[in-house]
């Protein structure tokens, strides 16, 4: 049963990647939005803009004053620049607090979209890191609870979905990164009911579009992309090369927008959240969901480009 | 491929280069002045080292004892814990290196640290000086703010390199129990510092086997 349906996906993914006309067809070249490109939920059709924010590493500043402040700084910028959904997870040190800082200086914006994790081999610990999150977050109610890297996945997810049914989070899902342990995802994506995976998905890491994109198009999940900038490497290793003089035409004026533009045009997925401890970086990130995305002829042009370099 | 070779020493880092240096930053600022105390204590500690008498040994493994508890509590618990869940584990480690050391205080016959003029003697008291008056410096000369160096006794790396030294300075078979934590850490702190890209990541592994060498040459 799984194998046939790897041999349809595979042949959807592959039709997708040549530009034929799917049910995944990409959002046309000359679709110029103002503000963020919103994507919708599918179990929902609650609209979320397709760049979030991340906080693993970046907000880990434990009780530094300074860089609570500067954390604060660019969380303000993500809302004002039309910015939702925040991730995070308690594997990430001080982040959810520092999380937490901001939103509370912030007067918690109405538009927050919170993403946490339960991250515990636990089962029995999985309730009382979600209340901790809850905590540290400031916030009534978590959107979207995961589970952290498929740990003790089965039973966390359990929990989730009860706190799910009895409204005490909006959406449950799980995450992996790396590419690591896509079999296991594949098999919660197919038999299990829930809302979100996330994943590692970038111009280098492109393992997910062979299956699980495809797959989430077809089970209704959303995807949200971790690592789409495998942690700032990408932005390094590219830095000291010139874009593309073609990169104009999907409007990609830096590394970072060419990067993130080619992630957020596959119409699988819902949202990407790279980190960022930087204002200018997170302004840069958010417009690069406005105006023009590439079509599938271009992300192969990009993809082409990259692989030379 | 298992999952396990997918990863790098970088996805266990939880934070940037530069959340670190401010801790440290952070962690002086709170500690201040208390580290004349500190650089006291090694003051005592080579003193003793270079003239042994017969409370030599008592009193240098209780300070040591001292140092390794503070570190725990200070840094750890209070400061290192605020950015990396991981030092709520260490933190009882290293408190059990400062147990371990006062316990050896107080023994009938303590450890005996004495300089002697012979290679494996010189290496080890280098090593000493250094982790007192040495390691201070390291973060200017690696390019970070005076404001994060490291002391003796308030941070775990030199509080590490001076243990190994004074216990390299030792007889006595309990020594090499006392060095197990200390060279951990300096194998530990070597791989943050590698994994964070600082220049300096050889400094505390480069004492421990240097203190080490000469723990195993005055054991022949």
């Amino acid at each position: 049963m799984l194998a046939s349906r790897r041999t349809l996906l595979k042949a959807i993914a592959a039709a997708t990647v040549s530009g034929a006309a799917t049910g995944l067809a990409f959002k046309p070249a000359n679709s110029a939005t103002v503000g963020p490109l919103q994507r919708r939920i599918p179990t929902t059709g609650e609209e979320v803009p397709v760049v979030g924010l991340g906080s693993w590493i970046t907000f880990n500043v434990g009780n530094d004053p300074v860089l609570l402040d500067e954390c604060a700084a660019v969380t303000a910028a993500f809302f004002k620049d039309g910015g939702r959904m925040i991730d995070s997870s308690p594997m990430y040190g001080s982040s959810q607090s520092t999380i937490g800082y901001g939103l509370r200086k912030l007067g918690y914006p109405q538009q927050l979209f919170s993403a946490d994790k339960v991250w515990t081999s636990s089962p029995s610990a999985g309730l009382q890191q979600l209340e901790d999150t809850r905590s540290k977050w400031g916030v009534e109610r978590l959107d979207l609870m995961q589970v952290h890297n498929l740990l003790a996945w089965e039973e966390h997810l359990d929990m989730l979905k009860a706190k799910k049914a009895a409204g005490e989070i909006r959406y449950v899902g799980v995450t992996t990164s790396h590419g690591r342990r896509h079999d296991t995802l594949e098999r919660i994506m197919v038999s299990k009911d829930i809302d979100f995976v996330q994943l590692t998905y970038n111009i280098l890491d492109r393992e997910a579009e062979a299956l699980l994109l495809p797959l989430a198009c077809e089970r209704g999940i959303g995807v949200i992309v971790n690592r789409p900038y495998q942690r700032g490497d990408l932005i390094s290793r590219f830095s000291g090369e010139a874009l593309p003089p073609w990169a104009g035409e999907i409007g990609a004026s830096s590394w970072a927008q060419f990067l993130l533009k080619f992630i957020i045009a596959h119409p699988a997925v819902t949202c990407a959240i790279p980190a960022t401890t930087r204002v200018d970086h997170v302004r840069e990130n958010l417009a690069a969901a406005s105006g023009i995305l590439p079509d599938a002829a271009m992300r192969k042009r990009m993809t082409d480009y990259v692989e030379q370099l | 491929m298992s999952a396990w070779s997918s990863y790098s020493l970088s996805d266990f880092l939880l934070f940037s280069p530069r959340v670190y240096e401010r801790l440290f930053e952070l962690h002086n600022a709170a500690l201040w002045p208390a580290h004349w105390l500190a650089i006291l204590s090694g003051f005592v500690i080579i003193a003793c080292v270079i003239r042994a008498t017969a409370w030599s040994g008592r009193v240098v493994y209780a300070l040591l004892g001292v140092a390794w508890l503070v570190v725990a509590w200070a840094f750890f618990v209070k400061r290192y814990q605020s950015i990396n869940w991981a030092a709520e584990y260490l933190a009882p480690i290293i408190a059990i290196e400062g147990v371990l050391l006062l316990v050896l205080a107080v023994l009938a016959r303590p450890p005996d640290p004495m300089f002697r003029v012979k290679p494996d003697g010189v290496i080890a008291m280098v090593v000493l000086l250094f982790g007192v008056l040495g390691y201070p410096f390291i973060a200017p000369l690696f390019g970070r703010s005076f404001q994060s160096a490291e002391f003796f006794a308030l941070t775990p790396d030199p509080t590490a390199a001076v243990t190994l030294a004074v216990v390299a300075l030792s007889s006595g078979a309990a020594r090499w129990l006392a060095m197990i934590i200390p060279t951990a850490w300096c194998i530990v702190t070597g791989l943050i510092l590698w994994a964070l890209s600082w220049p300096d990541f050889f400094v505390a592994p480069l004492a421990a086997a240097l203190a080490l060498g000469a723990a195993v040459g005055a054991s022949r």
